[in-house]
């Protein structure tokens, strides 16, 4: 339970904070421990919705959906509910998805991996895989429009090139 | 009456000397750094080297941009992966995919230059973003002022801007999310202000020639449109800048274009006929800063993009609706 504090806490370093992600994946006991803990947490927020088998749940669900952030607006919207709860879902989900992507990540520390945990829409959007290339026309006409195009000039086009131009063909 | 009239001005004076990085900017003082920044951009001359970063994304570019009499050019080109490029050439912006022997083409609108999208919104800027200087901070060999833009709500993403003290040229911007995360970011490595750029250096690597290479232009026919299309719940601060209608794959498919910008960020809206496909993928994709979310309607598809959080992408595609 100690662990499962520091881990929701933010208070692991990489190395451990790795440890505890796999082991929440391969291990039933630790995982319903961290269920438990929500559950807890749930009761003394009084929270009228409770956590539950929160590993389970995203694991499927980013099975089953491995492409899509946000598959239906509604389904969205749940989450986003859900994700008011210090820690929702997405701190496993980001784990499942994302784990190496956010380690390399210059821009994004440890604790702040773990800080994702508290809005789900965003952090899962850490996992996301770039635009699909069939968006560069959309995203190209947007970018005249983008303020941010006014204060780089073209480079700002750089979301719109980086796209892999094997996928861009039609 | 006279000393009425003098504290005021004291008061400016400690204001400008005296304000401690923390302290909120004033609009019009913000407004003039930003202002300060968007000139640079269109006015000097100069060839650097920048990173981009995005997730666990980093590439590098090079950019050249040069001005004289006979208009501004710039050349963007990636330097890692795949070759890209991307030709500016006044209101004409060409991106190149050599290896897929692709040029796509977008004319840029004539419109009011930042920060002056639209008059209202200059008046609401610090209405939904807490402005105020930052650290300064030194950028590729290049003294730099810092602005910080911190949104007031969920609906937008915070800005930190690095300008370089003297030209104002943007050295480093990052967009940050509510938890103060980078959610991308460019950062000059390399750059040279002024001197050695000519207007060979902004020219196209590649030689377009049909048919080998094949033109895309998503072109738009009308500006200005009353499409019908309307956003019934927008995110405060969010305003119309332009409707058009465009038209996709050789002219054949109309498709509407809404823009909305808070004077920060923009989003933009496409509305285009399901035509005869029944897979659309819907939900959120991002790139970059940029959030994306698709969804079809009766026998539409919208997609929303801008560079704002899932949340206001994801707002405005579920309110769109027709009402002609």
């Amino acid at each position: 339970m100690e662990r499962i504090s520091a881990l929701i806490d933010g208070e692991l370093e990489d190395d451990e904070l790795a440890r505890e992600f796999i082991r929440l994946e391969e291990d039933p006991e630790w995982r319903s421990a961290w269920d438990a803990y929500h559950l807890i947490g749930d009761v003394l927020r009084g929270q009228g919705q409770l956590t539950e088998h929160v590993v389970e749940r995203v694991s499927a669900r980013l099975t089953s959906e491995p492409t899509v952030l946000a598959p239906r607006p509604r389904r969205v919207s749940l989450l986003a509910r859900r994700a008011a709860l210090p820690i929702a879902a997405s701190v496993v989900g980001v784990a499942v998805v994302a784990w190496l992507a956010v380690f390399n990540d210059p821009l994004s520390t440890q604790s702040a991996l773990v800080a994702d945990a508290e809005q789900s829409v965003e952090s899962l959007a850490v996992a996301v895989e770039p635009a699909g290339a069939t968006m560069n026309e959309y995203l190209m006409a947007h970018q005249q429009f983008s303020p941010s195009t006014a204060m780089q000039g073209v480079g700002s086009y750089v979301r719109t090139v980086s796209v892999r131009e094997a996928d861009y063909r039609p | 009456m006279r000393n009425g009239l003098l504290l005021p001005a004291v008061a400016a004076c400690a204001f400008f000397t005296g304000a401690a990085t923390a302290d909120p900017l004033r609009q019009a003082d913000a407004l003039q750094m930003l202002e300060r920044i968007a000139n640079a951009a269109r006015e000097l001359n100069y060839v650097g080297t920048f990173v981009y970063q995005h997730g666990d994304h980093v590439e590098t570019s090079r950019i050249v941009h040069f001005v004289d009499d006979s208009g501004e050019y710039e050349k963007l080109e990636a330097l890692d992966g795949p070759r890209r490029e991307i030709i500016r050439t006044n209101d004409e912006v060409l991106c190149y995919y050599p290896d897929a022997k692709i040029v796509r083409s977008e004319k840029r609108l004539a419109r009011r230059t930042f920060p002056a999208l639209l008059p209202e919104q200059i008046s609401s800027l610090t209405e939904f973003y807490e402005i105020r200087k930052g650290e300064p901070e030194r950028i590729a060999g290049y003294d730099s002022h810092a602005l910080v833009l911190e949104p007031r709500d969920g609906m937008r993403y915070g800005h930190k801007l690095w300008a370089e003290a003297n030209s104002g040229l943007l050295l480093k911007a990052r967009m940050l999310n509510e938890r103060n995360q980078a959610v991308e970011q460019f950062t000059f490595t390399q750059l040279t202000i002024g001197t050695g750029v000519t207007r060979e250096m902004v020219q196209p690597t590649y030689r377009v020639q049909f048919p080998e290479w094949r033109l895309d232009r998503f072109a738009h026919l009308l500006a200005n449109v009353e499409s019908g299309w309307v956003v019934r719940q927008f995110p405060a601060g969010f305003r119309k800048v332009l409707e058009m209608r465009r038209t996709k794959q050789g002219g054949s498919l109309p498709v509407t274009h809404l823009v909305y910008s808070d004077g920060l960020a923009a989003v933009s809206i496409f509305i285009e006929p399901l035509a005869g496909r029944t897979q659309v993928r819907e939900g959120l994709s991002r790139q970059g800063a940029i959030n994306i979310y698709t969804r079809a309607m009766e026998d539409q598809v919208v997609t929303v993009l801008g560079e704002a959080p899932a949340a206001t992408v994801m707002q405005i595609g579920n309110s769109v609706a027709y009402r002609p």
